[in-house]
């Protein structure tokens, strides 16, 4: 059994003349947590759907468990399907309101005809509600009766459902308060430990991402710039984006947030319909110079367990 | 040195058709100038509605009590008029959303010279010179070629640059700036704040930042406000409240949050600190602390009947105060 789950290779997502994803190799390993970092619209949230192929590529190769998903047919993707879930970043949009969380939480099983039955099911869906932390009295209850952080296990629930090996969470805190993103993060990665789950994380928050993901990846106008362990990406970054990055979080303690030193960016990002010549973060580098036009960098070992895109250590070229 | 905005007894209350939802239940507090002064609280807190009735902004199904002076003027019941002149000339307001803020139809200019008309009688040429000005001490690149776009063609960080010449408009004493950052990337957030600090150390504004964010507040605040269920459970100077925090809210939100430059791997990690269940329906709110269904503290009869006053935490400097009664047990 190789150690990696989920592969893609050259993996591009175009919308029209927009490329959300440009040319993405990455590895996600059995029960890792894989962290996907990267601000509004850099092509993270696409990335993770391309991998459980929700929006189709537009070239490249993904590959669960050495299946190729790219071309897989209905059937074959239905087969994977079961074995991929996606958590979702606003579980009200995505739970049906007109649906009791019982019948939203069955539902995979009666896709994928697992636990049939009614009573089995049931008695399924009442088990994933103790799971997630839910009381199973309330499956009879719809969406908006719930809290945000209820209706965020409800979507958990519903995700594990089908005992998937590979979840996408989307942003699935995002929307949530301190106190209670706090609770839906213990509740990821405990079931991560029970059930032996691969993550991807997608997130812009990196403090997030770092208190769940073994691995970093580090994302910036459609291209993996930083690969890493988590420790390794925030502690010693190597791409001059990520380093920025890692700065710019601010740090919940006075003494430590008013004496770290804050690289401030300057510009916009740059539109992905039409990204700069040679490196892309170049217009914006604080260390950018006469390699970075001319030259697409691609990502080569800084250290052990960490790489980056970044002409700094050493030119190279796509 | 007198404050120049003063917040004392603040209570609002929305009327429904069922029980009045309380949602900010006695607020007080005083801003300085040149001082930052952070309102913490997740949603529902009352920080935002606090700030929006102090501008008189907030809509007629609301009674305000209490008071709220600037400069020595009373802003609570106020007219629409007086409040305007008020707001214009010494308050500038920064919302989150710049999108919902700016009106998508009309340009720049036409946008910061209604901020500018609205204090005094300027010429189109002198809107426009003051205009371009404005943008470019906020940062704007091309102010002059900016003036004539349109909200859509800015991106959000320069959208909320534009609110804050806006805002900066009147020369205020006093900034507002309620959640502006939290819709932004952290790399632009990060050039806002430096944009913000700047400003005020430029015209040694007092700022009042209402947010949820307490990296943030780490950053920028001198002295900090930690609301919950329409009170301020705990104040006190910036390095006291976050270095011994004394009520146990402020304490379990501390704890809630992960910390990028934590040098341990997430699987050595402890769990994040949680406290149970929600935060209480403005309408119907506990009787005693309203924090107590929820303490991992201590919730004892005496916190489930009688709600705790703000006190000076023992062992603090007098400014650290917290509504608990168990401060010296939760600082140690």
């Amino acid at each position: 059994m190789s150690d990696v789950l989920v592969r893609a290779s050259g993996l591009q997502v175009r919308f029209g003349p927009v490329r959300a994803v440009d040319g993405v190799d990455l590895e996600v390993r059995r029960g890792e947590t894989l962290g996907l970092v990267g601000e509004s619209g850099c092509g993270k949230s696409t990335l993770g759907n391309a991998l459980l192929r929700l929006v189709e590529p537009t070239d490249g190769l993904v590959e669960f468990d050495g299946l190729d998903v790219t071309a897989a047919g209905r059937r074959e993707l239905r087969a994977l399907r079961r074995r991929t879930a996606m958590i979702f970043q606003d579980p009200y949009a995505s739970l049906d309101p007109r649906r009791t969380v019982a019948e939203s939480i069955g539902e995979p099983l009666a896709i994928h005809g697992l636990h049939k039955g009614r009573a089995a099911r049931r008695a399924r869906v009442g088990e994933l509600m103790e799971v997630v932390g839910l009381n199973p009295d309330h499956g009879a209850r719809y969406p908006h009766e719930f809290s945000g952080g209820q209706r965020q296990r409800v979507g958990i629930a519903r995700a594990l459902a089908g005992e998937p090996e590979f979840v996408v969470c989307d942003e699935p805190i995002a929307s949530l308060d301190v106190s209670v993103q706090a609770q839906v993060v213990n509740l990821l990665v405990r079931l991560q430990r029970e059930f032996g789950l691969t993550y991807l994380f997608v997130s812009h928050d990196l403090a997030a991402v770092r208190q769940v993901a073994d691995r970093v990846a580090v994302m910036y106008l459609g291209r993996v710039v930083e690969l890493g362990a988590g420790t390794s990406v925030s502690g010693t970054p190597a791409h001059p984006y990520t380093e920025a990055l890692v700065s710019a979080v601010p740090v919940p303690d006075p003494t430590r947030e008013r004496t770290r030193q804050r690289i401030v960016l300057s510009g916009d990002v740059p539109s992905p319909a039409d990204p700069p010549s040679g490196c892309r973060f170049r217009t914006r580098c604080p260390k950018a110079f006469e390699a970075c036009p001319d030259h697409d960098p691609v990502l080569q070992p800084t250290g052990p367990e960490q790489a980056a895109a970044c002409h700094l250590h050493g030119v190279t070229d796509r | 040195m007198s404050a120049l905005l003063t917040v004392d007894d603040l209570h609002v209350a929305f009327r429904t058709r069922r029980r009045p939802a309380r949602v900010v239940n006695g607020l007080s507090f005083e801003l300085h100038p040149g001082r930052t002064l952070a309102v913490v609280g997740e949603s529902g807190s009352g920080k935002s509605v606090s700030s929006l009735a102090l501008l008189g902004l907030l809509p007629g199904t609301a009674d305000v009590r209490g008071s709220a002076t600037f400069d020595g003027a009373e802003l609570i019941g106020r007219s629409e008029e007086e409040l305007r002149r008020i707001r214009g000339a010494g308050i500038g307001v920064v919302f989150q959303d710049p999108m919902t803020s700016l009106n998508p139809v009309l340009t720049i200019e036409r946008q910061i010279g209604e901020a500018l008309r609205a204090h005094e009688k300027v010429s189109d040429d002198g809107v426009r010179s003051r205009a371009a000005e404005l943008l470019t001490e906020v940062g704007i690149p091309d102010a002059a070629g900016r003036l004539r776009a349109y909200p859509h063609q800015l991106s959000g960080g320069m959208r909320q640059r534009v609110m804050i010449a806006i805002a900066l408009a009147g020369n205020p004493k006093v900034l507002i700036a309620d959640e502006a950052t939290t819709a932004l990337d952290v790399t632009v957030q990060a050039q806002i704040l430096e944009l913000i600090e700047r400003l005020q150390d430029e015209h040694g504004m007092g700022v009042v930042w209402i947010t949820h964010d307490l990296g943030v507040v780490a950053g920028i605040a001198d002295h900090v406000v930690v609301m919950y269920a329409g009170r301020c459970v705990e104040e006190g100077a910036v390095g006291e409240l976050f270095g011994r925090p004394a009520h146990p809210y402020t304490r379990g939100l501390l704890g809630a949050l992960p910390v990028v430059d934590d040098p341990r791997p997430a699987r050595e990690r402890d769990e994040l600190v949680t406290m149970p269940g929600l935060p209480p329906d403005p309408a119907a709110l506990p009787p005693g602390c309203a924090f107590h269904p929820r303490c991992p503290v201590r919730a004892d009869a005496r916190c489930a009947t009688e709600p705790p006053q703000l006190a000076p935490v023992p062992g603090s400097a007098a400014e650290h105060r917290a509504a608990t009664f168990y401060a010296e047990e939760v600082a140690r």
